[in-house]
């Protein structure tokens, strides 16, 4: 069975149809990005922008996008990143939810995370919109954000020193993902990076050098609390079944969120993060708190 | 420009007091490992760029992310306070410092991110 949900930042789908003895659940985020060009002003070949699109900051050159430069660079965006985000996350099945036969024996899957970008020209309809500088030969630099992006964003960029005098290096698209995504700065909420406060300040992108190295710091690690927009989807998911599950009783017509209290692991289930494979366990071992991190033959009962 | 001397050892434990106690009321101050007085001869040019020379080896020594555009801009905001703008990805950081010129000194009062 397929299921979707939309959320604000993206799309998600929960694939149970691919689920056998040995492959878990499928969930996929999809972010739908509209790429927008910008060109210098008058259909001239050259000309400038400034930083962040602010009027105050430097300008730099830029150059107009062709159309092979366009959907190359188009390309390399979406293939690059949904690479580093696709398929580095397994969530356990802590709900004991989306049962299935395989085998003759009871199986629960865990969640295999994947991701995946769908890019257009147009500003309707998607998650997020995006407009693009292509910067001139001469330029090495331009001051982009999360929605206002320059070519050489897909490049690898030393963006922070380690306490080892060591570069730590970042393909600034990925970064920008996680944000789209609904990811943080790696050490938002410490205290020297207080959520009230500005959560782009220079200690949010990570003090140690562990957490200047994380991609959403300054470098391209990827951590298990990334996988946040995975397990809030598949909190949504379990909600939904919950509230789905059993048959139309009177109390349940009547009430129909008096089912949540008769499901309550549905709701406390917290799908922890894995960044290795987590194959699927059978009822026993799920009760048993096991976890298969390797192959094993499984036998028809 | 001279550097700090022996001399000037004892004016540099009572600046880092100084600064310690700086550190301690401003929200958003920053630490800094490196020296924060430095004498300096008092005519407004050799005060301005002892003020610069300050910050630029405070930034170096501190700021462990890399802008990629560089310094934006050092401003003087007034007599005894400057800013520093580093262009980065995302947004540009601005530090900005207080110091205390006096008896042919520069002390980096405090330092605060904007």
């Amino acid at each position: 069975m397929k299921q979707t949900m939309q959320f604000t930042n993206f799309n998600a789908e929960l694939n149970t149809d691919v689920c056998d003895a040995y492959n878990n659940a499928e969930l996929t985020l999809t972010l739908k990005l509209g790429f927008q060009q910008i060109n210098p002003t008058g259909n001239a070949a050259t000309g400038t922008y400034h930083d962040y699109g602010d009027p105050a900051d430097p300008l730099r050159n830029i150059i107009r996008w062709t159309p092979g430069a366009w959907s190359t660079w188009k390309a390399n965006f979406v293939s690059s990143a949904q690479q580093f985000w696709n398929g580095k996350f397994w969530l356990v099945n802590d709900s004991g939810l989306f049962q299935y036969q395989a085998l003759g024996q009871t199986f629960v899957p865990n969640i295999y995370c994947k991701m995946k970008i769908e890019s257009s020209d147009g500003t309707i309809g998607n998650h997020h919109n995006i407009s693009v500088v292509r910067l001139a030969s001469s330029e090495t630099w331009f001051g982009s954000h999360s929605t206002l992006y320059d070519s050489r964003d897909t490049d690898s960029v030393n963006k922070a020193t380690d306490s080892q005098g060591r570069a730590i290096m970042q393909r600034a698209h990925v970064h920008e993902v996680g944000h789209l995504l609904g990811l943080d700065h790696v050490d938002v909420g410490q205290a020297h990076c207080p959520a009230s406060g500005d959560t782009n300040a220079s200690a949010c992108y990570g003090v140690s050098d562990a957490s200047l190295n994380s991609v959403m710091g300054s470098g391209m690690t990827i951590r298990l609390e990334n996988a946040a927009p995975w397990r809030n989807a598949m909190r949504g998911f379990a909600v939904a079944n919950a509230l789905q599950a059993g048959p139309p009783t009177a109390l349940n017509l009547l009430m129909p969120y008096s089912r949540l209290f008769a499901f309550p692991t549905h709701l406390l289930a917290s799908w922890p993060a894995r960044l290795t494979r987590h194959y699927p366990r059978t009822l026993a071992e799920a009760a048993a708190g096991m976890n298969i991190t390797s192959r094993i033959t499984r036998m028809a009962a | 420009m001279r550097r700090v001397g022996g001399l000037a050892a004892a004016a540099l434990l009572a600046a880092a007091g100084v600064w310690a106690v700086g550190a301690g009321l401003a929200e958003n101050t920053v630490a800094s490992s490196t020296p924060v007085t430095k004498e300096c001869k008092m005519n407004a040019l050799e005060q301005s760029a002892c003020a610069i020379e300050m910050i630029l080896q405070d930034i170096r020594a501190t700021y462990r992310l890399v802008p990629g555009g560089g310094i934006g801009q050092i401003r003087q905001n007034g007599t005894t306070s400057y800013s520093i703008e580093l262009l980065r990805e995302e947004k540009a950081d601005v530090f900005t410092y207080t110091f205390d010129f006096s008896d042919g000194t520069a002390t980096i009062l405090s330092k605060v991110e904007e």
